[in-house]
């Protein structure tokens, strides 16, 4: 039997079993190639937004985590960074790391089905991801469900751990974490500085960070006798926001001393630019979220002199050199420093190539144990502070502090001995002055 | 208390004279064309970019701009028309939705590919800054959008309704066999008219650039809401009302925002919207059953 083709050749039913064949063949070898995490690769499956609202930090993360995995296959001088003893993993007999990026696009189901492709189809053998606490969360059901460690790095959501998971670890602090480290640093503004600090008004774009962001928020001032809320909780919708004069007006009028704002990129920049039409500045404006230490809402004079909860600033490397070795390294082999979001994703990469050098072998079991029992000195993960993880899978060490936005550039404020003499900038200047 | 009101009128009026005239050029093509164009706010992203580009490389003010963009986009509506909608015009409507809608992913995608997805904005505006009078803080961008805006649709008003080219438009619109009958090229007319509604939202891209963030992926779907609101609130396929409905959107979230529970702007404008579809819900089904 033959069929004759458009440009006149001939398909016979050998040819076409022969290409059958090798088509099956193919498709087997990539099964067994993909599936088997035989000890010589760890394969890690990353799923963070690469388009969408966030694409640029997440092409942030893909040129760090690229550096980083040039660091562990190659080696590297970059001690005690994990995988730095020399070229691949020590620990696995020098196995190689391979990330497999995956876009998530800021949408759970798009989450869920990418991360069943990378643990079924590409035989991830680690999940990491996924900056948004919605698609975290939908990814780590897969994980959970397919027993398959998940290492979170880049989202805070304060409940991600609360949910009774096995296969799911949490390295920064969690916005209560941040949270408290805020109003500690509000606190501590108070007593050092008589700033006369107590009226907090939060403001929150609607999703699930924002939402989470701002419970945890509620959480930290209604435990707190020094801090009180006014006006209430005030939401916005920041994939349809043109403008927060309203807002900011509600808050104007309640008189508050500090705003909370858990924000995207867009509408951070959008509530800066309404604050100076408004010429309205609180005393202090302070934020939890890397939408603030993003390099585009940096580099506009209106972001001067913010304060946000972070894990990075750019003097930083004097308190912590390992983490300026690390920042020329990955600026130097990728092109992109560290910044507010992008050290996230090199915490989350290095914890997991720790855990994997310190398991029996790369099967999940053995990746889940060795998770479990996890003590990582500060630096180890890449992240100026220890990991240690507790029965729900978040670690404890996790620490975030203060940082001001100064000329394009963030600066550490808090805890004070750990800032520059001449960090902070305070009482903040009306817009006027500045 | 006063000039909370009218502080809340004026930034309604300001931002509402925006969404109007983007939805102005919406409301135009889908008048004409009866074709939704899901790609309008990927098209005001192409002048947004463009001023963006210009004024960072050349130091042009986003003022010089205006002719250009509304040249360019008038360039770009009429070739679109010619080389894409054209060729869908015979198929179903679903063949036209499907055609505008890859134009959005393509417009978006390329412009992530040429210029990346981050989130920009036009810094050295000669008109940035604000000031208050009587009590209400206005931005001189805004200010001068609403100008811009006032302008461009007064001048959309006397090219529908004074000139031969208008006049033709509107003929098309009301009865496109008719108008072959009388001799009007109806196939250049739809290509006139999504130039001229790609103009005005060239236009109104030069101008918003001045003092919003841009970013390829967020930024269009913001205008293109509220857009369709404004269109569906004015008449489907008036420009004049897509106008209206601009200022009425822009005015209720303002208002609304303002008096009531701030975290439910985007509630009132829809509650608004709803109700005027109920209210007019006999002309809207008129309208329809007489195309």
């Amino acid at each position: 039997m033959t069929e004759k083709s458009a440009d006149g050749r001939v398909a016979s039913r050998r040819n076409v079993l022969k290409i059958t064949g090798a088509a099956a063949a193919f498709s087997l070898a990539g099964c067994q190639g993909g599936g088997a995490s035989g000890g010589d690769t760890l394969t890690i499956g990353a799923l963070h937004p690469l388009s969408g609202d966030a694409a640029e930090m997440g092409t942030r993360f893909q040129d760090v985590v690229g550096a980083g995995v040039q660091a562990v296959n190659e080696g590297s001088d970059l001690s005690p960074l994990a995988g730095a003893e020399g070229e691949g993993i020590q620990g696995q007999d020098g196995a190689t790391v391979e990330v497999l990026w995956r876009d998530h696009q800021g949408d759970s189901d798009v989450a869920r089905s990418e991360a069943e492709s990378l643990v079924l189809d590409e035989g991830a053998d680690i999940l990491t991801g996924c900056y948004y606490s919605g698609s975290t969360k939908a990814v780590s059901q897969v994980a959970e469900r397919e027993g398959v460690p998940h290492i979170c790095g880049t989202a805070i959501g304060e409940g991600l751990t609360e949910r009774g998971l096995d296969w799911f670890w949490q390295v920064p602090p969690h916005t209560g974490v941040k949270g408290e480290s805020m109003f500690n640093f509000a606190s501590d503004m108070n007593s050092e500085y008589d700033a006369d600090l107590e009226r907090v008004a939060i403001i929150h774009q609607d999703g699930t960070f924002g939402t989470e962001v701002a419970n945890s928020m509620v959480g930290v001032i209604e435990n707190s006798d020094e801090f009180e809320q006014a006006p209430e909780t005030i939401s916005y919708n920041a994939s349809s926001v043109t403008s927060l004069s309203p807002q900011i007006q509600t808050i104007r009028d309640a008189d508050a001393d500090i705003i909370v704002h858990a924000a995207n990129v867009r509408d951070a920049l959008i509530m800066l630019e309404d604050m100076k039409t408004e010429e309205y500045y609180p005393e202090m404006m302070l934020t939890p979220g890397s939408a603030y230490l993003d390099p585009s809402v940096l580099e506009e004079s209106v972001s001067e002199h913010v304060f946000s909860g972070s894990d990075f600033s750019n003097d930083m490397y004097d308190i912590h050199p390992p983490m300026g070795d690390y920042n020329s390294y990955a600026e130097e082999n990728s092109g992109t420093p560290f910044d507010g979001s992008n050290i996230y994703a090199w915490g989350e990469f290095f914890t997991a190539i720790a855990a994997a050098s310190r398991a029996d072998s790369l099967d999940p079991g053995d990746l889940q144990s060795s998770l479990n029992s996890l003590s990582l000195d500060p630096y180890v993960s890449g992240l100026p502070y220890p990991v240690e993880f507790n029965d729900k899978g978040y670690n404890t060490e996790a620490f975030s502090f203060v940082v001001q936005a100064d000329d394009g550039e963030i600066e550490t404020v808090w805890p004070f001995d750990q800032a520059q003499d001449d960090a902070m900038t305070y009482p903040v200047p009306d817009w006027s002055e500045r | 208390m006063i000039p909370l009101v009218l502080g809340a009128v004026a930034d309604g009026l300001m931002i509402g004279l925006a969404y109007g005239l983007v939805a102005a050029g919406l409301g135009l093509i889908w008048g004409v064309m009866d074709i939704v164009n899901f790609a309008h706010g990927e098209h005001m992203l192409i002048a947004m970019y463009v001023t963006l580009l210009v004024t960072a490389e050349l130091s042009v003010s986003p003022l010089l701009l205006l002719p250009v963009n509304a040249v360019l986009m008038f360039v770009v509506g009429y070739a679109t028309y010619v080389f894409i909608i054209k060729r869908t015009m015979d198929g179903p409507v679903l063949g036209q939705v499907l055609c505008t809608f890859g134009l959005l992913l393509a417009i978006r995608y390329g412009i992530i590919y040429l210029v990346g997805p981050s989130t920009r904005t036009v810094s050295d505006f000669a008109f940035d800054g604000s000031t208050t009078a009587y009590g209400i803080s206005i931005s001189y961008p805004a200010v001068l959008t609403a100008v811009v805006s006032i302008v461009t649709i007064v001048l959309l008003y006397f090219l529908l309704e004074r000139t031969s080219i208008g006049k033709a438009i509107r003929a098309t619109a009301q009865d496109k066999q008719a108008a072959q009958v009388l001799g009007i090229k109806t196939d250049r007319i739809y290509a006139v008219s999504w130039g001229i509604g790609l103009a005005a939202t060239g236009i109104a891209g030069t101008m918003i650039a001045t003092y919003f963030p841009i970013q390829p992926s967020s930024t269009p779907g913001v205008w293109t809401i509220a857009s369709f609101a404004a269109v569906a609130l004015g008449g489907l396929g008036s420009i004049f009302g897509a106008v209206i409905g601009g200022i009425v959107i822009g005015l209720v979230q303002n208002v609304g925002a303002t008096f009531l529970d701030p975290s439910y702007q985007q509630l009132y404008v829809y509650i608004v919207l709803i109700g005027a579809l109920l209210y007019q819900r006999e002309d809207i089904l008129n309208w329809v059953t007489d195309r």
